[in-house]
């Protein structure tokens, strides 16, 4: 993956026991222009299933209202609530379909259903890459840093907080690209709750 | 004939309704299904259990050869009573939307789901021009995530949900014994058991391994199985029939 499709931002995912912490920065900006300071990058899809994206706004926002519309049709003809993973793959087929001139998006899908807490990565090609934590976007090298040296297998939710939370903060105090506070969507059996920090 | 009212104009071409409401055409598939030889489906806690009752037409016939249950998916099998011919247009149809859910989510198909989309098929055949109805029915049974599910599709293209159901022209006899003998909470073994009972009720002269095919698809392998004719006899002993 050449520098040309890295797209400028922070998001990272994190999978916790029983729960999914998803987030992105604020700032979007058009080469040295911060275009906005409250671009919002995180995004439900259903009440157990969020996204988080680094890449071109547009881009994002039609394939996640996608993603949303096709989960609802496949809970409509399913009866049952769709797996983070079918969503995932959902989202990897439209990407694949565009191979040849892509969404320029890196997406982390996750969310909590039978399988447990799941976060997937997705390149602009359509790879379907699961984890248990990533980020995305030109401040991951930064992020991903803080987050494999203190990241722990069945964290809980305030764990995983403060650890995307220190990520973040190292990604933004960096990457140029990444600033102006931090949007959450916090992921649990029981729906989505969402939060923004300003830093 | 007397059963239907005022036959003539309303049953050349189904997409004309009659002055009741009713689609001739549809209702002359469904007796082609009650002509048809009986099949049945079982859903219990082990699994779910597909059986066909054989009638060979010749002594040179392929006994191996089966036209009356077929595997949708590893998950997934059918079986039918009607027009063979038109049964196996319907399962590659079925086949098809196994393997496609499959590439579009990553996961395996519910029986529910896949019924409907024959169903969907079968329903364009009542309302397009020039075509006739698909002149079978089919039981679809397998094990998905929400357990071993058994469902059935007519000519009109309707779906329903059982936990056991027969069709064909043993159908009304077979049922009997299942709603009489049914249990919920029924091992894979019993439901065995139950399918070969039933088909005691129907065929004639001796039961033999030979006279029909059963298929299991257990709840922990979700596997499409084949019985093999020593695992009948094996039955057919349990059921205390011979």
């Amino acid at each position: 993956m050449g520098e040309m499709y890295l797209p400028g931002a922070t998001t990272i995912g994190v999978a916790c026991k029983n729960a999914v912490i998803l987030a992105s920065e604020k700032r979007v900006s058009y080469g040295y222009m911060i275009m906005s300071k409250t671009g919002k990058k995180v995004f439900r899809v259903t009440d157990q299933i969020g996204a988080a994206c680094a890449g071109i706004m547009a881009d994002m926002q039609i394939l996640i209202r996608q993603m949303e519309a096709y989960s609802k049709l496949y809970e409509l003809d399913h009866s049952r609530r769709i797996s983070v993973r079918a969503a995932a793959k959902f989202i990897s087929n439209i990407l694949f379909q565009r191979r040849y001139f892509p969404y320029i998006t890196q997406t982390i899908v996750g969310g909590v259903d039978d399988e447990g807490s799941t976060i997937y990565i997705l390149d602009p090609l359509g790879s379907v890459i699961p984890d248990k934590f990533a980020a995305v976007g030109s401040g991951a090298e930064i992020a991903i840093g803080v987050l494999e040296a203190a990241y722990k297998d069945d964290c809980d939710l305030e764990e995983g907080k403060v650890l995307v939370i220190r990520a973040m903060k190292s990604a933004l105090a960096r990457d140029s690209a990444s600033g102006n506070g931090v949007d959450l969507l916090l992921i649990t059996p029981d729906g989505i709750k969402e939060e923004s920090l300003a830093f | 004939m007397a059963m239907f009212s005022q036959p003539g104009a309303y049953d050349r071409a189904i997409t004309i309704f009659s002055p009741d409401g009713r689609l001739f055409q549809v209702e002359y598939a469904l007796e082609t299904v009650k002509r048809g030889s009986t099949v049945l489906g079982i859903a219990c806690p082990g699994g779910v259990v597909l059986a066909a009752e054989e009638r060979p037409t010749s002594k040179l016939q392929d006994p191996s050869f089966m036209w009356k249950i077929f595997q949708i998916d590893d998950h997934i099998g059918a079986a039918i009573s009607g027009l063979s011919s038109d049964a196996r247009i319907l399962v590659d149809h079925a086949r098809i939307h196994a393997q496609s859910n499959k590439l579009t989510y990553d996961e395996p198909i519910d029986v529910e789901v896949l019924s409907k989309r024959v169903g969907d098929t079968e329903q364009l055949y009542t309302q397009h021009g020039g075509v006739r109805p698909f002149g079978v029915s089919i039981i679809f049974g397998g094990v998905d995530k929400s357990g071993g599910k058994v469902l059935q599709t007519d000519p009109s293209g309707a779906c329903w949900g059982y936990k056991a159901v027969a069709i064909g022209a043993g159908s009304d006899t077979v049922k009997e014994v299942l709603e009489a003998k049914y249990k919920d909470e029924m091992g894979l073994d019993e439901a065995v058991v139950l399918a070969v009972e039933c088909f005691a009720k129907i065929i004639e002269g001796k039961l033999e391994p030979q006279k029909m095919k059963i298929v299991t698809i257990p709840s922990d392998t979700k596997k499409f199985t084949r019985l093999s004719n020593e695992d009948l006899a094996g039955y057919i002993a349990k059921a205390g029939i011979a």
